[in-house]
């Protein structure tokens, strides 16, 4: 404890010396050099006591915007292969060096991407009465890498892996989650030759760290579309069809041979990273 | 550095004033914001008791931490927020002057520089104005000091399905719920504001519910 001796440096009424008023000034200085917490009352430190060498900061944090302002064309999709929105300067963020999450941390990613038109100019929304998972559109999804490539966050569905037409992607509420991805749907204003959804989609994925420790490296938001969420008997999927086949035999203007034109604008992303009991 | 005094000196036995108040300035200097690292104690003395608490401001809907300040709003269920067509996007304008929306901004005061994240959700509606046979938009997006950032932004068309091609799109289509973010990193200390902004082709916009929030982190 940093302790200052209270010898007064002379009687009431008298001249002081400047011996004394030195001794004074060096026995706070000793006594700067030594606090502890027993120097510290309780609630008693705030931002201004201490110099910013001190501090250090709470959360780590990284944003990027793609910086795109006019539609971009993704041609050929089929949902069949899942692709990084590489437009613009992109959609991934770096860290370096890497940031170790520990068990207790909190990884926070937010991001959104404006899903502009596409090709299927008589899209509509399609409700079957014997196929009620007649939902249909485009995903947008973050994906992380902790050292071994880019790969979806943990318990999410498995979004980012190619598949051959037709296949289902389980989700559910459990390890095979879709609480990282964002949705957007076809449906849109006919406008010429094109269908506009113009619609920006916000997806948020909330990671709090278990295990041992791992090294992020970089986060970024890939698209895979047009996908078909579906439901029959309480199961539920994300279907990878064949557009011409049941349960998805209605019209739609998209298939292997006419695969879809998805036009992406501005895109951006945010992680932040909050401490945990590291 | 620790608190370094001015040894007094002179040729005489008498303390000037100036020496004296000269070190008791440094002595609330650096009690007040200069303790550094190596003056304390390397291990554990500072525990979480020892933080200031938070003061929060009823009126402003803000609380200020030690390591950072929060603030946001949500509308009230009567609550609604135009923004016309007429200083905006009347005649479909290819640059559209941009508006504030009414009470959706949040002005904060940064002890030092932070790391600020703004989210925010609207539900706008936008009834067409006649003669106008395109597919208006309406938009909004982030305003940070004044300027409007279009990596923020939402869009929707006016929602009347009366312009709609009902065998092609459903009344759906129209209606697009807004939701967005932004994070300004090393955000100078300092009073800023934030707010959302936007334009209207149609008649006018306004925003049935609405929520705006930001989180700074100090550096």
């Amino acid at each position: 404890m940093g302790t200052i001796s209270n010898t007064n440096v002379g009687p009431a009424g008298e001249i002081i010396s400047k011996t004394d008023v030195n001794t004074k000034f060096s026995d706070v200085a000793t006594a700067t050099g030594t606090l502890d917490a027993s120097n510290v009352r309780s609630e008693g430190v705030d931002r201004r006591t201490l110099a910013a060498s001190r501090t250090e900061p709470i959360v780590h944090v990284d944003y990027t915007s793609n910086g795109v302002t006019a539609s971009t064309p993704h041609a050929g999709q089929t949902g069949q292969t899942p692709f990084y929105i590489a437009d613009g300067t992109g959609l991934t963020l770096t860290f370096a060096p890497a940031v170790v999450l520990k068990a207790g941390d909190l990884l926070r990613i937010n991001y959104t991407v404006h899903l502009y038109s596409h090709n299927d100019s008589n899209y509509k929304s399609n409700f079957v009465a014997t196929d009620a998972a007649d939902s249909v559109g485009v995903i947008f999804f973050p994906t992380w890498n902790i050292g071994a490539g880019y790969v979806v966050l943990p318990n999410q569905a498995n979004v980012n892996q190619t598949f051959g037409a037709p296949a289902s992607i389980t989700i559910d509420s459990t390890n095979n989650r879709t609480d990282s991805i964002a949705w957007a749907s076809l449906e849109g204003i006919q406008s010429g030759g094109t269908c506009l959804p113009r619609n920006t989609v916000h997806g948020a994925a909330y990671v709090l760290h278990t295990g041992a420790d791992v090294s992020l490296t970089n986060i970024q938001i890939n698209c895979r579309g047009p996908i078909a969420y579906h439901a029959v008997g309480g199961a539920t999927a994300l279907d990878i069809a064949d557009w011409t086949a049941d349960p998805y035999a209605t019209p739609y203007g998209f298939n292997a041979s006419q695969p879809l034109s998805i036009n992406l604008m501005s895109g951006q992303v945010s992680a932040i990273i909050m401490r945990g009991d590291s | 550095m620790p608190y370094v005094p001015t040894t007094i000196a002179g040729p005489t036995t008498i303390v000037a004033s100036a020496d004296v108040q000269g070190n008791l300035d440094k002595m609330r200097n650096y009690v007040d914001g200069t303790v550094a690292t190596a003056d304390l104690a390397s291990t554990g003395w500072c525990e979480s008791k020892h933080i200031m608490r938070g003061h929060y401001d009823p009126i402003t809907n803000q609380h200020s931490f030690v390591s950072g300040l929060n603030a946001g709003y949500q509308s009230r269920g009567y609550e609604k927020s135009f923004v016309g067509d007429g200083p905006t996007s009347r005649g479909g304008v290819t640059t559209s002057p941009q508006v504030s929306y009414p009470n959706t901004g949040i002005s904060f005061e940064l002890a030092a520089p932070a790391n600020v994240m703004f989210q925010y959700h609207a539900f706008p509606i936008s009834p067409p104005v006649s003669g106008v046979a395109n597919t208006p938009l309406t938009e909004i997006s982030i305003a940070l000091d004044n300027v409007s950032l279009a990596s923020t932004g939402s869009w929707t068309f006016t929602n009347d399905f009366r312009l709609l091609a009902l065998t092609t799109n459903g009344p759906e289509s129209a209606t697009n719920v807004w939701s967005g973010f932004y994070l300004a990193k090393n955000l100078a200390a300092g009073k800023h504001s934030f707010g959302l902004r936007g334009a209207c082709e149609g008649k006018y916009t306004f925003l049935l519910n609405w929520s705006v929030s930001m989180e700074a982190y100090y550096l």
